[in-house]
């Protein structure tokens, strides 16, 4: 269905937000959340490009890139915890 | 398609739409870094979980097919159980190197000296809890 | 961490169904030579991590616990995230001075297991206006340091209401 790019459209506009975010951002913990929103606002997107271009291949690359996003996170917590 | 089933399945896409925008403008927003992190949460659960439901719809009544909608009800549940560990780690590793927000807390508890203590240890550092409770929180 | 801890038929029971169920979800087959190769890698996995993935009775919520379990996840626990959720979208995306208020408060939290514990403050950090920050157990009392955006309450009984509302009762009522 052909209304579901804009929704994807609408989501990786969300993305360009925290992108400044990251950009900008003054300190690590900053720009982590925001790489983390990124993340997950492009899984979203994935989803909906799956729905809109009708193949599954899309829901596989989403459920990689969550399990990235949430290992990404938590290492990098790890280590700016000074634990890891 | 039928017309109703669509209204619904829009309605929760526009509804997430409606929440993710609130979280990115809240990170963009927000003044301090925990601030920051409780606008991210705003993204990660509710604009997240009803886009999901609307495509989780699109997918059984549309396409038909269970195995799409096991997927996406995997990513949902993947989403919503590893956000909050990362939040964890995130926040406290942003407490410990010494973040602190322009603005003074209203109230500080984990300023405390006896906050954070491992109840075995014996030899406290009264000013350095942090570094004294490495394994302090919950091990996810 | 540091202690020994083995292996029992039921958690490397319930750690190969786990695997083997993502094995077929991302195959998304079911010719013979996929599911004989997926029985065997998930049984390998499942030997040597079930000892950390599982700790206490793997069975447990075989009975009346799965349907408090489930109402939890269907009714209560998404009638506050929408609650928080609103709160949140509108003070960020109100005009003008941000209508926040932070602050970093203990709470006592009286859940049994350790399993509760996680889900509770998973829960907690999921809605919106409070991070769990860190955990801390003294005097046989486990307290929660939270992050809160707006902060009503400065006595640390009442924001602990204020802050868990019915999700405590309910994971106390699923985990004893």
């Amino acid at each position: 269905m052909i209304e579901f790019v804009y929704f994807a459209i609408f989501y990786v506009l969300c993305c360009f937000i925290a992108i400044w975010r990251l950009i900008k951002g003054p300190t690590a913990p900053d720009r982590v959340v925001a790489g983390d929103c990124v993340d997950v606002l492009t899984d979203v997107a994935l989803v909906l490009v799956a729905l809109y271009s009708g193949r599954g291949i899309y829901l596989d690359i989403a459920i990689v890139t969550a399990i990235l996003g949430f290992l990404s996170q938590v290492l990098i917590g790890s280590y700016l915890e000074g634990t890891l | 398609m039928n017309l109703a089933l669509r209204i619904v399945i829009d309605i929760f896409i526009v509804g997430g739409c409606f929440f993710a925008l609130a979280g990115a403008v809240g990170i963009v927003r927000m003044p301090d870094t925990f601030s920051r992190m409780q606008s991210s949460t705003n993204i990660t659960t509710l604009g997240v979980l009803l886009t999901l439901i609307g495509a989780l719809l699109y997918c059984i009544f549309v396409w038909g097919s269970w195995g799409s909608a096991a997927k996406v009800i995997v990513i949902g549940i993947l989403t919503i159980l590893a956000n909050p560990v990362g939040g964890h780690t995130m926040a406290r590793a942003a407490y410990r190197i010494g973040i602190r927000p322009e603005r003074e807390l209203v109230i500080d508890d984990l300023a405390d000296p006896e906050a954070c203590v491992e109840p075995g240890s014996d030899a406290v550092a009264a000013d350095e809890c942090p570094a004294k409770a490495e394994q302090g929180g919950e091990e996810a | 961490m540091e202690t020994k801890r083995n292996t029992t038929f039921g958690a490397w029971l319930a750690t190969f169904v786990l695997c083997y169920f993502f094995w077929i979800l991302l195959t998304g087959s079911f010719a013979w030579q996929e599911l004989v190769v997926g029985a065997v890698v998930s049984a390998g996995v499942a030997l040597f991590s079930a000892r950390w993935f599982v700790h206490e009775h793997p069975y447990w919520f075989f009975g009346k616990h799965l349907f408090i379990l489930i109402w939890y996840c269907v009714a209560i626990f998404p009638w506050e995230l929408l609650k928080a959720n609103w709160d949140m979208a509108k003070r960020s995306l109100k005009p003008g001075k941000l209508d926040i208020n932070p602050g970093i408060i203990r709470v006592p939290v009286d859940v049994p297991t350790e399993y509760g514990k996680t889900m509770l403050a998973n829960s907690i950090t999921l809605t919106p206006g409070t991070i769990t920050m860190d955990i801390d157990e003294r005097l046989g009392q486990t307290w929660y340091y939270i992050h809160w955006i707006d902060v009503q309450e400065l006595d640390r009984e009442a924001a602990g209401e204020t802050i868990k509302g019915r999700m405590e009762k309910w994971i106390r009522r699923i985990w004893q």
